[in-house]
């Protein structure tokens, strides 16, 4: 299955992604004590769009330690688009996926856009949207306000 | 049939797993890092430093990864390739020398051919278009890696989805 579209609707898509993750973890992490967010913007410089600026989520977290949310790239091999978050030890990946995380490459076109070749289900069972990537056991978490917080943030602060 | 890729990976969980060892010694207050450090770079270093050093280890230990997955699995692929080259040693017109010759040659082809992607193409109609183009994108990826990721970025990838989609491939190609 293939389908086209130009890079300047994918990078928006992408940008419109990062900022309902963004808005979800604003919202998730609401009642915890003493949390404060801030912003700041990332330059990328992708081989199908040029350069755009995306923004960074930083998430200061109580006795000061901190979180940022790092936007990486619209194309990834296998998503729509991937972010980094950064902990006080260690650095995570999450990426953006169609339900069942199906094979996924880019073909670029004469007339500039970008095909998207979808193929069988690498990830069977993952609901579409935000996804933690789960090295220790090579499978995808769909992200919601549990995996964040019982997963994702102990990964990264523990 | 065993995958080539198994050894990279659990190489790669081990080193992972190592960095979060040392990054818990600098950071954990309760611990004292004195002999655990001694004789490597984090002896005496700040925590921040060490952080630092692990952040930045963490991130070539990705690339690295990757480079490795992506080598082991062109080796497999080459291997295969010619091992193909045995059916060739029957072709008995003009003579039998010819066969011969013609498997020595495919066989040289094989190691010193440098577009990989024209290899990997081969494969489509057991593996699929998705899975070939992936690769080829993989392989794109691991080049601006290794020649200083210069110039604008590829479509990128991470260890665990180098992982599954080169062994995925494999396994529909029949080689793992």
């Amino acid at each position: 299955m293939a389908s086209t579209a130009t890079t300047n609707e994918a990078v928006a898509e992408y940008l419109e992604r990062v900022e309902e993750l963004y808005a979800n973890v604003r919202e998730w992490m609401s009642d915890e004590p003493g949390v404060e967010f801030s912003e700041g913007k990332t330059r990328l410089n992708e081989e199908y769009t040029g350069p755009y600026a995306a923004k960074v989520l930083k998430v200061k977290l109580n006795g000061g330690k901190a979180l940022s949310f790092v936007p990486k790239g619209a194309y990834f091999i296998g998503a729509r688009g991937h972010l980094d978050v950064s902990g006080p030890l260690w650095r995570e990946t999450l990426v953006w996926v169609d339900e069942d995380g199906p094979a996924i490459a880019f073909k670029e076109t004469a007339e500039g856009q970008v095909e998207v070749l979808q193929g069988r289900p690498m990830y069977p069972g993952v609901p579409r949207g935000w996804a933690w990537v789960d090295n220790s056991h090579r499978r995808l978490v769909h992200l919601d306000r549990k995996v964040f917080f019982r997963k994702l943030l102990r990964a990264l602060t523990e | 049939m065993s995958s080539p890729l198994e050894p990279i990976w659990d190489a790669y969980q081990t080193t992972l797993n190592a960095l979060k060892v040392v990054d818990r010694c600098a950071t954990a207050p309760h611990i004292d890092e004195e002999r655990p450090f001694r004789n490597t770079r984090f002896h005496k270093e700040t925590e921040e430093r060490c952080k630092g050093l692990l952040k930045s280890a963490q991130v070539e230990l990705d690339a690295l990864t990757v480079l490795g997955l992506y080598a082991a699995f062109e080796a497999r692929v080459r291997e295969h390739l010619t091992q193909q080259g045995e059916l060739l040693r029957t072709a008995g017109t003009p003579d039998r020398e010819f066969g011969l010759a013609l498997a020595e040659h495919f066989e040289r082809y094989c190691d010193e051919e440098q577009r990989m992607d024209r290899f990997v193409e081969l494969f489509a109609h057991a593996v699929g278009d998705t899975l070939v183009a992936q690769v080829g994108q993989i392989r794109k990826y691991r080049h601006w890696v290794a020649h200083g990721r210069r110039g604008k970025t590829p479509p990128a990838t991470r260890p665990a989805f180098t992982y599954d989609t080169l062994t995925a491939f494999l396994k529909s190609a029949g080689l793992a």
